[in-house]
């Protein structure tokens, strides 16, 4: 389901339409006065034009010029059409241009109105796949932004009192990239004759892939990225049927509820940032988890939430879906933002866009700091990106660079029973060494070319992840006296877990257009390899002494994964699309157990190995072997996904879709040629979306589906085994829905979903996953109306946003329920482009609510003997907080 | 699919994880019939009458296990099957059938509960020293005219602590073993707000005493039945562990 993009909403319509906005500067002041700095008018808000119905027929590109002039206030006025390609195409770039909103020209420091020439290239959808569709309509017009689009940029004009005069001529560097014009070079020259200058603006993007159905949620952050979100993660509660919780602190990767699937710490969903892989192999803490901690929030630009396995595309760990993310910097300049807030907490953030190129060029850098609320959280982290695309021709280059570490403590829960009586308080800790330490550096470089039909994308990755993480769920529950153990008291059950892994891989795909059935279908071709070099190390840690006591697990693993898919876009009718295909993936392990035998059960009596943890005995009386034991296997699958879609008719389309999909098992149960180390998902959905414009100037966008997934081998996390461990198989059943409206000063979001799942052997309902989540994503935005508070002809703008959680009593173990969550984050920001000032509030109720909620057996020696029985504990969530930012941008146009 | 879609939106009205989480209340008293003195004849032949006898319980554990006596050499605590607990510490007189309540409420899970522990325990199960008393029992023993007035005050301190015979194996005789009376065999589920009732029968405890290793009978001074693994001190102490015949658990509510 498409979601409003940019303050401009995506037609239901699959769309595929180049786009490119060239914008010229008139040269040339004839009279003997001093030049004037003259900076042509650059855009803010775009809006596409949408595909005329009558229009899709059509086999070749279609070219409509309109001239506009752009008002002091920056509102488009008395449009005509210069160029023209048609009643329908022509009727469509009006609608779209009158929504369109400019930077006014400046002369010096003055708003003048200036006239410009804007080409709409309409390319039918085959050509324009290699930019793909955004909304995934079928007989609706695309709406894309072309990623090749090399069409002449318009021509600006400045009109002094609406008459058309000689302007001041302005040079402009060549335009390399970037959806807003470039800014004017200071020196001018022009034409005598007045005419025109032109500047080719280009505007690059991710090319949007035909989508799989309602669940697809193509979202661009545009103005909800001004609600509080304190990481990457909370993005994706954008999508329906989301909650994040955290029971290891805030540097930790957040725990992903979706549709059903307790994905832990990313187990079920697959995360990628621009093709790059997040989730790691061979993780002991969790296999596939992902922490998107690095990811700096101003840098995302858009996300694609699937929410089910139904694109080919789609690999290991798209068991409730997949999450990717698409940076950019949109405000271009030099943006420097600084917060402070309660609890020592800071932030400082810098981040360039050079002017003139394009959002995808970028780089950033942030720092943080918190004393944290509580006991026992505060954190530092730091993190850099960037990022620089480059065109040659038909090419698109993009190289990415990231770096980020992190260090911060964490509180762990609390036993509800401590709470209740006193003994602790609700943001106390009971174990003061937990904590994280994390690194990520990765490095990838990315090519998209095209011929006349045929689209190719080639990517390489390398990341290095080391981690280490502390955790105490048990206190003192779990170093049991064994017999070939010296005599012990409970020594701590602290885990400190180590793992490093490098990842090595490479993506690709050709995409071929053509035309069958007098209508354009699309075939693509793809790959995806990886190599992982995974070690991982778990002890068991001495409260007394802080020494490592226990060894647990000491694996290292080479994990390789290769998939090849297929998939075809193909369209029957002008309202019929059948979407999909296969993915076929080969798994390989090769496991180094390097603590095979924990325990024996005669050791022998000469040579007794008492408290080591990695034996070098088995069998009767203790025969000598070696502590390590290797392990190697190999399986494939191959996985069909399929979608229909069905319009739309007045914006209304429907839509079904099947998918099976994987998660690779954790190295750990890995032996030796074990037939299948994986745990296989199938899933069914089906829905309905509308897309459309319900007032003047207010788009909405609509979707509702219900849904079945299965999973074969599921896992369930274990508290005293500090990590996910198998369980059998598990059915969810459910229904999402969700909403976006959006106007000239408003956007709005609100989703929701509500699920059943249950374990098939019991039909008992799975603990910890919440039935019912609701969420509010909202933003108004105006620019003041009092001249005074201009700044270099701007005038002040303020824009309130807020986000609003609700979860439901979650299902817990011992059919207890849960607390219900309500949270209200606020953000409020006033200013200009180049200053602005804002305050958030996160929690704004001020609830003390419980995040995370568990029921097991812990004993933290709180009470007269061992506590051995199952009881609530809970990870407290986060109280009131308030933090003040101040932003600068220079040098930009934003 | 829409009858899918209600009957998803229906179940999920409702539906459980399974069992449930409990709370009650837990009382402990001597055998329904003690009385003072208390009276029964051993499995040795002697009549023994009870003038004194107070039993330190340290707390009480269900679990979900199935008892086996015959179980080799293992921990005392084995985390995950535990389904209910209650703490002392609470001192019973095992003449009275007069049931006093635990001091705190117990907790536990809607599980069925097969194997119950009690722990006779001052403090920390696996401290090496403890000097509570665990058992404080005085009374006459008489056989065949003879008469053996006697009395114990034991503890369960590194008094008991067995020395390691297999170096192999040096942890397969923690102090915590004894201290554990188990594996006592129940049948029943904990309920929220139900009763565990705990009936202590010290006859029990001294089937297997032998009074006449103790000392002369029809002696002017009390004879001290051992504080430690000798003689009769050990019979007794084995008696305390004992599975059978000696700890009563039942549930109600």
């Amino acid at each position: 389901m498409p979601l409003v993009r940019n303050e401009r909403v995506l037609s239901s319509r699959r769309v595929s339409i180049a786009l490119v906005i060239a914008l010229g500067a008139v040269a040339l002041r004839s009279f003997a006065q001093t030049a004037e700095h003259v900076r042509p008018p650059a855009v803010e808000k775009k809006v596409d034009a949408t595909f005329p119905t009558q229009g899709l027929g059509s086999r070749s590109q279609v070219k409509v010029v309109v001239r506009v002039t752009v008002a002091t206030d920056g509102t488009v006025v008395d449009p005509e059409i210069v160029e023209s390609g048609g009643p329908a195409f022509d009727a469509a770039v009006l609608d779209a241009v009158r929504r369109w909103k400019f930077r006014p020209a400046l002369r010096g420091d003055v708003p003048v109105p200036s006239r410009i020439r804007i080409p709409f290239l309409f390319v039918p959808p085959a050509a324009a796949g290699a930019a793909g569709s955004l909304d995934g309509g079928v007989a609706a017009p695309p709406v894309a932004i072309a990623e090749d689009a090399g069409v002449p940029a318009a021509v600006v004009s400045s009109v002094d009192g609406g008459i058309a005069a000689p302007v001041p001529d302005v040079t402009q560097r060549p335009a390399s990239e970037g959806s807003e014009a470039a800014p004017a070079e200071e020196s001018v020259r022009g034409r005598a004759d007045g005419g025109e200058e032109v500047i080719e603006v280009t505007a690059a993007t991710h090319r949007h892939v035909p989508t799989r159905g309602t669940s697809d949620f193509q979202i661009e952050t545009a103005q909800l990225a001004e609600v509080p979100r304190g990481n990457a993660s909370e993005f994706l509660k954008l999508a329906p049927g989301v909650l994040l919780t955290n029971e290891g602190g805030e540097g930790h990767a957040e725990q992903v509820f979706l549709r059903g699937f307790d994905a832990r710490e990313g187990q079920d969903v697959e995360f990628s940032v621009d093709g790059v892989p997040v989730n790691e192999s061979g993780n002991f803490h969790g296999n596939g988890y992902s922490d998107t901690h690095f990811i700096i929030p101003e840098l995302v630009q858009s996300l694609r939430v699937l929410e089910g396995p139904f694109d080919p595309r789609q690999g290991n760990y798209a068991v409730a879906g997949s999450a990717e993310y698409h940076l950019g910097l949109s405000e271009r300049g030099l943006l420097a933002k600084v917060s402070d807030g309660r609890y020592g907490t800071r932030r400082a953030l810098i981040a360039y866009g050079p002017p003139g190129s394009s959002a995808g060029t970028f780089a950033a850098a942030q720092l943080y700091q918190t004393d944290g609320y509580g006991q026992n959280r505060d954190g530092h982290s730091a993190s850099a990106m960037a990022q620089h695309e480059a065109r040659n021709g038909s090419s698109l280059y993009r190289v990415t660079a990231q770096a980020y570490t992190a260090s911060f403590h964490t509180a762990g829960v609390l036993r509800e029973d401590d709470f209740a009586a006193g003994r602790v308080g609700f943001y106390d800790t009971y174990d003061f060494l937990q904590g994280e330490d994390a690194a990520r550096y990765s490095i990838a470089a990315a090519v998209e070319s095209r011929t006349d039909r045929i689209a190719f994308t080639n990517q390489v990755f390398a990341i290095y992840r080391p981690l280490r993480l502390r955790e105490d769920f048990t206190g003192f529950l779990l170093d049991v006296q064994e017999p070939d153990q010296r005599a012990h008291a409970q020594r701590g059950d602290l885990i400190d877990l180590q793992v490093k892994e490098t990842t090595l891989g490479a993506r690709g795909s050709a995409r071929l257009s053509g035309e069958w059935l007098d209508l354009q279908q699309q075939i693509e071709l793809g790959y995806f390899a990886r190599h992982d070099i995974a070690s991982g190390f778990q002890q068991r840690i001495e409260a007394a002494t802080r020494a490592p006591y226990l060894t647990e697990a000491n694996l290292d693993s080479n994990l390789d994964d290769i998939g090849l898919y297929a998939d075809a876009n193909l369209r029957f009718l002008p309202w019929l699309a059948l979407r999909g295909g296969f993915r076929a993936d080969l798994f390989t392990y090769n496991v180094q157990n390097l603590c095979a035998v924990r325990s024996v059960e005669h050791p022998s009596p000469t040579s007794p190995e008492p408290d080591v943890s990695c034996k070098t005995q088995e069998g009767t009386l203790g025969a000598h072997r070696e502590p390590n034991q290797s392990a190697s296997t190999a399986s494939s699958t191959t996985m069909p996904r399929a979608s229909v879609i069905v319009g739309p008719w007045a914006g209304v389309s429907f839509s079904a879709s099947y998918g099976r999909g994987v998660r690779s098992i954790d190295p750990v149960y890995i032996t030796q040629d074990r037939a299948t180390p994986f745990a296989s998902v199938t899933a069914t959905e089906a829905g309905m979306t509308f897309e459309g414009t319900i007032l003047p100037d207010v788009r909405m966008a609509f979707g509702t589906a219900i849904f079945r997934t299965h999973v074969d081998q599921d896992l369930i996390f274990s508290q005293t085994a500090g990590r996910n461990t198998l369980a059998g198989g598990t059915t969810r059943v459910g229904s999402a829905s969700a909403v976006r409206l959006s106007g000239p000063v408003f956007d709005v979001s609100v989703n929701g979903a509500y699920v059943h799942a249950t374990l098939d052997d019991t039909g008992l309902l799975i603990p910890y996953v919440p039935d019912l989540v609701l969420r509010g994503d909202g933003a108004v935005f105006t620019d003041l109306p009092w001249k005074i508070l201009n700044l270099e002809g701007r005038p002040a703008r303020i824009t309130f946003a807020t986000g609003i959680t609700f979860v439901g009593r979650r299902p817990l173990p011992f059919g207890t329920r849960s607390d219900r969550i309500f949270t209200i984050d606020t953000n409020l920001e006033v200013g200009w482009p180049i200053l602005r000032v804002g305050l958030s509030v996160t929690n704004l109720l001020d609830s003390q609510y419980r995040l995370g909620e568990y029921n097991f057996a812990s004993d933290f020696h709180s009470q007269s003997q061992p506590t051995l029985v199952p009881v609530r504990h809970f990870a407290a969530g986060a109280p009131r907080a308030l933090l003040f930012t101040i932003t600068t941008n220079f040098g930009g146009s934003p | 699919m829409r009858r899918v879609f209600l009957a998803a939106w229906l179940a999920a009205c409702g539906g459980t994880t399974g069992s449930n989480l409990v709370s009650f209340r837990a009382m402990v008293g001597g055998a329904a019939d003690a009385s003072a003195p208390l009276s029964f004849d051993n499995g040795k032949g002697y009549h023994v009458s009870l003038t004194r006898a107070l039993l330190h319980v340290g707390a009480v554990y269900l679990n979900e296990s199935n008892p086996n006596p015959g179980a080799g050499p293992g921990p005392c605590i084995l985390p995950g099957i535990y389904v209910a607990e209650v703490f002392g510490p609470v001192t019973v007189d095992l003449l009275s059938p007069a049931l006093q309540p635990f001091p705190t409420q117990g907790e536990g899970t809607e599980t069925p509960a097969k194997t119950a522990e009690v722990w006779l325990t001052g403090g920390d199960i696996n401290a090496q020293t403890d000097l509570t008393v665990i058992f404080d029992v005085s009374g006459t023993a008489t056989k065949d005219g003879a008469t053996y007035p006697f009395q114990a005050t034991s503890h369960i301190s590194d008094n008991w602590a067995i020395p390691v015979s297999n170096p192999a194996l040096p942890g397969a005789n923690p102090i915590c073993k004894q201290r554990i009376a188990t594996p006592i065999q129940v049948d029943f589920t904990p309920t929220d707000g139900g009763l565990l009732t705990l009936r202590i029968h010290a006859s029990g405890m001294f089937q297997d005493v032998d009074f006449a290793t103790l000392g002369p009978a029809n002696g002017s001074s009390t004879l001290e039945i051992p504080d430690g693994p000798v003689g009769a001190g050990l019979v007794l102490h084995t008696g305390l562990l004992s599975a059978f015949g000696v700890y009563e658990l039942s549930w109600s509510g």
